[in-house]
């Protein structure tokens, strides 16, 4: 099965940023080992490399681009350590 | 803001032991969807690991979990499957554990069709002991125990599930996630012996020693420029299957499982 | 009955509700007769593909809740011992029922008397009964339940080919008069229960998969909540309850029977097959004159240590048939000490000594 990537979704018509649902991302610093899958998957480049160095002694990723998430979650189906987090904005749940 | 698979976490004990941009902790994370989203009953599951990296996975489950015997995690299934048929079993298992001690256990257990989901993460070596041959590892790579290159043939396990009776094989990466959450599923409900084969990354031992790949993300684009469906395979010559992962669902039959055979048999003679 | 069939129905007695075997003489009568009773008691069986299996099988069935058994003899003990090591770290009840056997053919012996107690790796206590005749193997099959549910540890009858394969008249007690042993239950709810906190008697509540506890069985070291935890003091304190809750009860656990003790000078200290011919031979040797007693022991670990001491108060000599190279006599010497002259009778031919000979033997030390 094709992966999520950037060619699926420039196909798609996008609505506006007004109209589109925001996400706030999350990388927890004490879980992150730096192994930086979520960059790789990301089809938007919500992530970037960080100089900062986590709890377990990684340079960690971090969220650089939140205002970009488009809520795929390929980052949370691909993240090893359980340290990304994806939470629509207003959302009531 | 948590991960949404945090609250299936033992004890929510993290960060597990798993190394950089381990396979094991994308096969913790794909297994833990896949029961969240068919709903199951955590308190009516065992989860049942042996030695070795994959198999510590049981360990970090919400679950009961029986962890620790290299090998005969099948054998564990089989008198649990028997003795309370009402609890759903799942295995963790790697390829030395499995297809190698473990062997003589899982080609009874996919005989029998035991309803057992079995997960066994593929990394073609014994990495939690430092990298040694593993029934899996292609010809020709270096690994501790094979300082010249491995001069032996690796075993295409799922063959070897199908041929031993399994009723649900398939083979996806680690490069593959919603395709694993979607087989893993598959397998959870299917009624019988359900074998998913992962081929996972492994930067710190296979990646590095055997492969020369010590990063994560060039392993896991290793797995994904290598994975061929069957039907592409079907295409090609021998030569150009060399270091190809084929992936997919091979098999997904239904027949009886031991249980179901026991069980009637057991109508049988307390009826008379 | 025969031998063999006694265990089979001393287990169901128990309310064992899980057979895994592999076929091997002399215990195929066994797990022949549990595939034939199993379905009719609403209990499982299986025959799995080799003693490995086996014994894991059987771990989780018991781990399940089932009361479960497995069968082998002497060789097929050897394959076992991961599984015992296990059943011991994880405190699992189990029984297994050795029939020893003479290496790769079928001639009598009593030697696993050792491996019995010692073949299984780190540090552990095992309860070894040593049952001599077929309505002992179906009491002390029994027996053996009892212990492994009380104190949540793997259990061995020591059968042999001679008693296994033997008939003899037995009364089968009827349920209301049998004390049945079960594992003790959880009390606490989830989240406050401990796994492996042992209470006085050292052993720990067990719960069973399906039910709210979700415990991690392991057989690293771990803490009372069954964390894997590498701690040194941990480590030692795990390792001392497990053997200690045995240990403890070593005299509490003895089963043995005197006859002639309180004044005997020669005793004879026997088990298993052994002890039926000294019986005859006690007592003709009492007939001659002979101050002669036998201390027939019914478990052999942990070592009756007490009614050995105390049989042995007056005797100048005490003798210690075997059929074997003479092994358990070390153990006699050892618990009995310098008060009197222990002798071993070795005798490795496949039979057992002729209640003659032993009382050659008596005549002789006397």
């Amino acid at each position: 099965m094709p992966s999520i990537g950037a060619a699926t979704l420039k196909s798609r018509k996008q609505p506006t940023i007004a109209l589109r649902a925001h996400y706030k991302v999350n990388v927890n610093e004490k879980l992150c080992k730096g192994c930086y899958l979520c960059i790789r998957f990301c089809p938007v480049g919500v992530f970037v490399r960080s100089s900062t160095i986590g709890d377990l002694g990684y340079n960690i990723a971090e969220v650089q681009f939140p205002e970009k998430c488009t809520g795929c979650k390929a980052c949370l189906l691909y993240c090893p350590d359980f340290a990304v987090a994806v939470e629509k904005e207003n959302d009531k749940d | 803001m948590d991960h949404p698979n945090l609250k299936y976490i033992r004890g929510k004990k993290l960060p597990h032991m798993f190394c950089q941009g381990c396979g094991c902790g994308e096969i913790l994370n794909s297994l833990l969807f896949a029961i969240d989203e068919l709903k199951l009953d955590t308190r009516r599951m065992v989860a049942i690991g042996g030695v070795g990296c994959s198999s510590r996975i049981p360990a970090y489950l919400d679950m009961y979990a029986i962890h620790g015997i290299h090998g005969r995690n099948l054998a564990f299934a089989t008198g649990v499957r028997l003795a309370k048929p009402e609890l759903k079993v799942i295995v963790l298992t790697g390829d030395g554990d499995c297809g190698a001690i473990g062997g003589n256990h899982l080609i009874h257990a996919a005989r029998r069709n035991l309803d057992v989901t079995v997960i066994m993460a593929n990394n073609g070596s014994y990495a939690m002991t430092g990298g040694q041959l593993a029934p899996t590892t292609a010809t020709g790579l270096y690994t501790t125990t094979t300082p010249r290159g491995n001069i032996e043939r690796p075993f295409d396990i799922c063959k070897l599930v199908e041929t031993a009776g399994g009723t649900y094989v398939a083979r996806w990466t680690t490069a593959q996630p919603a395709a694993l959450i979607r087989a893993i599923k598959q397998g959870l409900t299917h009624r019988g012996f359900a074998f998913i084969e992962v081929v996972s990354q492994c930067p710190t031992i296979f990646g590095r020693y055997a492969l020369g790949i010590s990063d994560p993300v060039e392993n896991i684009e290793y797995l994904k420029e290598n994975s061929i469906t069957k039907e592409q395979a079907e295409k090609l010559l021998p030569e150009q299957l060399v270091g190809k992962i084929v992936i997919g669902k091979f098999v997904e039959k239904h027949l009886p499982t031991l249980e179901d055979a026991y069980l009637e048999m057991e109508k049988k003679v307390r009826g008379a | 009955m025969l031998g063999n069939h006694a265990i089979v129905e001393g287990a169901i007695a128990a309310g064992c509700k899980f057979f895994a075997g592999y076929p091997i003489t002399p215990a195929n009568e066994i797990s022949e007769g549990m595939a034939q009773r199993m379905p009719e008691v609403g209990g499982r069986f299986i025959q799995m593909e080799d003693e490995l299996g086996s014994i894991f099988a059987v771990c989780g069935a018991s781990l399940a809740g089932k009361k479960a058994m497995t069968a082998t003899a002497s060789a097929g003990y050897n394959y076992m011992q991961e599984g015992i090591e296990y059943a011991v770290a994880a405190e699992i009840p189990i029984v297994i029922v050795d029939v020893m056997r003479q290496r790769g053919e079928n001639f009598p012996t009593q030697s696993d008397v050792m491996q019995a107690r010692y073949g299984a790796a780190g540090d552990h206590e095992m309860i070894v009964l040593t049952p001599s005749s077929v309505q002992e193997l179906f009491d002390l099959t029994v027996q053996a339940f009892n212990f492994a549910e009380q104190f949540r540890n793997p259990v061995i009858v020591l059968s042999e080919a001679t008693i296994s394969l033997m008939r003899e008249g037995i009364r089968i007690p009827r349920q209301e008069e049998l004390k049945i042993v079960n594992r003790k239950k959880p009390i606490d709810p989830p989240g406050e229960f401990m796994p492996f906190r042992g209470e006085e008697d050292l052993v720990p509540r067990m719960s069973e998969f399906g039910d709210e506890y979700k415990v991690l069985y392991t057989h690293n070291p771990h803490d009372e909540w069954g964390r894997i935890a590498w701690t040194p003091k941990l480590y030692e304190d795990l390792y001392n309850r497990i053997t200690q809750k045995i240990a403890n009860k070593a005299d509490e656990i003895a089963l043995y029977e005197s006859l002639f003790t309180d004044d005997a000078e020669i005793l004879l200290i026997a088990y298993g097959s052994e002890a039926r011919g000294c019986l005859d031979a006690v007592t003709a040797a009492r007939a001659l004159g002979i101050k002669a007693g036998l201390l027939k022991l019914k478990n052999i670990w942990p070592i009756p240590a007490k009614a050995m001491v105390e049989a042995a108060h007056h005797s100048k000599k005490v003798l210690v048939p075997e059929m074997n190279t003479g092994r358990y006599y070390h153990v006699v010497k050892e618990v009995i000490g310098g008060g009197s002259e222990i002798i071993s009778l070795p005798k490795n031919q496949g039979r057992i000594h002729s209640p003659d000979e032993i009382l050659q033997e008596i005549k002789r030390a006397n």
